[in-house]
């Protein structure tokens, strides 16, 4: 109840026309800065950040909660529309929202995306205000041991998503773990594949990276087709086409409530974060019996899965950074920068030394989620008919986008030339079968998995035995050894069962 | 004969307009009394934005807005990639040094000559020290150890203790409190990305020690979440990290090494925006702004003009590459 008198009164502070206005203002920019591939949340709020400067700092930060949420909607625009993922929790949303469109239904591509948003966040910040500061405690739990078995769950799970031939999934999960090797190692200090190219010293850039993958390999792809078997031949596209039916909606329910939740947990982990959280709920969206559609060939349900989860995520992330002070990622980071700037104290005491603030930016949060998705309805319509410019017009867009956008999320050529690298091998990939969503999602895991492996071993001298006598690593690390055999269980227990027919007959 | 005449007068003529438009460019110079940025300045930063050099640079900057110190806008560009490495080259290979700054620490100066990128500071032009700061190390509340005699405890009987913290100066002055107690094999140093990281983990219990700065840890002493052992300074620090003694108390000798915190220009920086910049940053020093910054996160104000940061700066180095050999 006090919970609830607090919020009231957040939304008391926010709700003041000065403070709408700066909402609706930071959500029209960040939709827009979201749209644009490569600039994504953390450089949007970033390059926004500046423009907050003339507000006082309630109205400021309330600006700034709404550019952040705004852009997790725009990202997921360039996915469906051009199969160009914004940023890199939209890499699952273009899965299905990009074949979706190619059947001539971006509205309800979008729609899905927008509404699965709005829906994943909503439920992440009813998390974030009923059990925000718990939740937060529960985050610190994840230490190296922990984050290690988690990110086997999540690699595992990866073999899930593979179409196919198996072993080329396997080979495109191998490449996206060696490449995430290249660099500077956090543990050791070591340069590792760096041949004395000192931007290989930090790595390779994982925003170019997809951006070439997927985006510029799809532009050789188009560049090798004919003009008119690929220009899509759709009637006039009107609002009717944005319309989701009784079944639409009802496919949408089970991912997009489970995204919200799960979402919300994974953004309070510190160091997972939006991207985790859409992989694991596509991932387990993916072995669900209930699809109408196989994921992958644009179904609702895969939209809705990877949306609802990275909105819940970004909702979540709220919560280490005002109840602890801990960034949760790289876009909270620069919130918080923003805050102190304020001269706020983010940090433990802020919820106990300035509760005004921290409400208002909680129900600011709320405000920005409807302003945001009502912008987003309004925009479908329009922003849809994208689907139906030709080839030769979308070809060097598209290129001119990925160039674009490579180089402002790394403020380097090296950003663009890693983008044309990665769209020559994501183009091979394509060509012989390789399928690239194994091969990125790998490289983004597969850090997090080493850093903490090696921390973990180097706190327990060397002895495996931390994975298995920290409760919730033990958990994950029997859910991981449930995956790699429930296979071989399923199949034993069907001979089982087929030989007690046989004898029973 | 007319020939070297007319060669002559014509070398003449070039050796008077060259001496000419000399005289004129330094008047120039003068009059307009030196530089003024056109354009906007990019401030780079090799913490995350919240970690500490984040921290001073926002300060900085913003105390250049508020006060209309510099007619132009800062980017503060954060980027950790390469160690810090990368942001430090940028700086030195920037196209605009007179719109370039670095923010940048005795730590840093470690991990930049550790690397094997090639740049010392003699690659660049120190403009200013800023502050200086010392370190602390941290325990848990809920952890193993809470004081100096549970570690020592622990140690002679025979339990590696595991330590968080990053790989600069933090590293340095934690291997000198091994090394002054006699252990240094009993401790387990590992590297963090930030002070931030560091502390979190040692919150969750994932770590028994950690090193940070008043800075990075004071508002989780004050929460309770996290409690100060060991002050590596030669006096104990105000509340509420006063609970921690010093190395003297605890019968050894003064371990600390102080981290000055300052402001570097690229090599190529002209001398008049060298000489803008540190003016600018004597200024900031003198704002209240700037005091309030400081009595925040408890370091001692430490600004240096040109010369005086130049001497700073090399002799550190010289000092840290012969301990090095």
């Amino acid at each position: 109840m006090e919970t609830l008198s607090y919020l009231f009164s957040g939304f008391q502070t926010a709700l003041t026309f000065q403070n709408i206005g700066a909402a609706a203002f930071g959500a029209v920019l960040g939709i827009i800065v979201g749209a644009m591939p490569g600039i994504g949340s953390l450089v949007g709020v970033a390059l926004l950040l500046p423009l907050t400067y003339a507000f006082n700092p309630t109205t400021a930060i309330i600006m700034l909660g709404a550019i952040y949420y705004a852009n997790m909607f725009g990202g997921a625009f360039s996915s469906i529309l051009i199969n160009v993922p914004g940023d890199a929790p939209a890499i699952m949303t273009a899965l299905d929202g990009y074949p979706l469109a190619r059947k001539g239904k971006p509205g309800k591509a979008l729609m899905t995306s927008n509404i699965a948003s709005f829906a994943g966040g909503l439920l992440g910040m009813i998390v974030l205000t009923f059990f925000g500061p718990a939740l937060a405690q529960f985050g610190l739990k994840f230490g190296p041991a922990e984050m290690t078995t988690l990110m086997l769950v999540a690699l595992s799970s990866i073999s899930w998503l593979i179409e196919g031939d198996v072993m080329k999934g396997l080979a495109a999960t191998c490449i996206g773990i060696l490449i995430s090797t290249i660099g500077i190692s956090t543990n050791t200090s070591a340069a590792r594949y760096t041949f004395g190219v000192v931007h290989l010293l930090s790595g390779i850039n994982f925003i170019p990276l997809v951006v070439g993958f997927i985006g510029m390999a799809q532009v050789f792809n188009l560049l090798g087709q004919q003009e008119r078997e690929n220009d899509l031949v759709v009637k006039k596209l009107g609002i009717k086409d944005c319309r989701l039916d009784k079944e639409d909606v009802s496919r949408m329910v089970e991912p997009t409530i489970r995204g919200g939740l799960l979402g919300s947990v994974i953004g309070f982990i510190p160091g997972a974060g939006a991207t985790m959280a859409s992989i694991v709920n596509y991932t387990i969206q993916k072995k669900s019996k209930r699809n109408k559609e196989k994921l992958g060939t644009g179904a609702i349900e895969g939209i809705a899965a990877s949306e609802a989860a990275n909105n819940g995520a970004a909702a979540g992330a709220f919560g280490p950074l005002l109840a602890l002070g801990i960034p949760g990622s790289g876009t909270t980071a620069v919130l918080l920068g923003g805050l102190m700037m304020w001269g706020l104290q983010p940090g433990p005491r802020l919820f106990t030394d300035s509760p005004d603030f921290a409400w208002s930016l909680i129900s600011s949060l709320y405000v920005s989620n409807i302003i945001a998705l009502i912008l987003a309805l309004v925009m479908i319509p329009f922003i849809m008919k994208v689907i139906c410019i030709p080839n030769k017009i979308l070809i060097p867009t598209i290129t001119v986008i990925c160039f674009v956008g490579s180089y402002a999320s790394t403020t380097s050529m090296w950003g663009v030339l890693i983008m044309i690298i990665g769209g020559i091998l994501g183009y091979v990939f394509q060509r012989y079968g390789y399928s690239a969503s194994p091969m990125l999602l790998a490289s983004i895991l597969s850090v997090t998995f080493e850093v903490n492996l090696r921390r973990a071993l180097n706190i327990s001298g060397g002895s495996l035995s931390i994975f298995v006598t920290k409760p919730l690593s033990l958990i994950f690390l029997l859910i991981f050894v449930g995956l790699l055999f429930s296979p071989v269980i399923k199949k034993a227990y069907r001979k089982s069962k087929a030989q007690k027919a046989e004898k029973s007959a | 004969m007319k020939k070297k005449q007319v060669a002559l007068v014509m070398a003449g003529i070039f050796a008077m307009g060259t001496m000419l438009t000399r005289a004129m460019a330094a008047e120039a110079a003068e009059s307009t009394s030196s530089f003024v940025p056109d354009k906007t300045i990019q401030f780079n930063v090799s913490s995350k934005a919240g970690g500490n050099s984040d921290l001073i640079t926002r300060t900085i900057t913003d105390i250049c807005t508020k006060e209309d110190l510099v007619p132009k806008n800062f980017v503060v560009n954060n980027n950790t990639d390469g160690g810090g490495n990368i942001v430090r080259i940028e700086t030195h290979d920037t196209k605009d040094p007179d719109h370039t700054l670095l923010c940048f620490s005795s730590g840093d100066m470690q991990s930049m000559l550790d690397s094997d990128i090639g740049l010392t500071v003699e690659d660049f032009a120190p403009i200013a020290t800023m502050a200086a700061d010392k370190q602390l190390i941290f325990a848990s509340p809920d952890g193993n150890y809470s004081s100096f005699e549970d570690i020592m405890a622990a140690i002679e009987a025979g339990t590696k203790i595991n330590v968080g913290g990053t790989k600069s100066n933090e590293k340095v002055v934690f291997d000198m409190f091994a090394e002054e107690i006699g252990k240094t094999d009993m401790f387990n140093y590992m590297f963090y990305e930030s002070s931030a990281e560091s502390i979190t983990a040692l919150m969750g219990n994932h770590i028994d020690l950690a090193m940070g700065s008043p800075a990075a840890a004071i508002s989780y002493v004050e929460s309770g979440d996290i409690i100060p052992v060991v002050a590596l300074s030669d006096e104990r620090f105000v509340a509420p990290l006063d609970g921690a003694p010093t190395m003297v108390e605890l019968g050894y000798n003064v371990v600390q090494s102080p981290m000055w915190r300052g402001i570097l220009a690229p090599g190529s920086m002209s001398e008049e925006a060298q000489q803008y910049w540190s003016d600018v940053f004597a200024q900031v020093c003198e704002t209240e702004a700037w005091q309030d910054y400081l009595n925040n996160y408890l370091l001692s104000p430490y600004y240096n003009d040109l010369e005086t940061t130049r001497q700073i700066m090399f002799d550190t180095e010289a000092d840290y590459l012969a301990g090095k050999e």
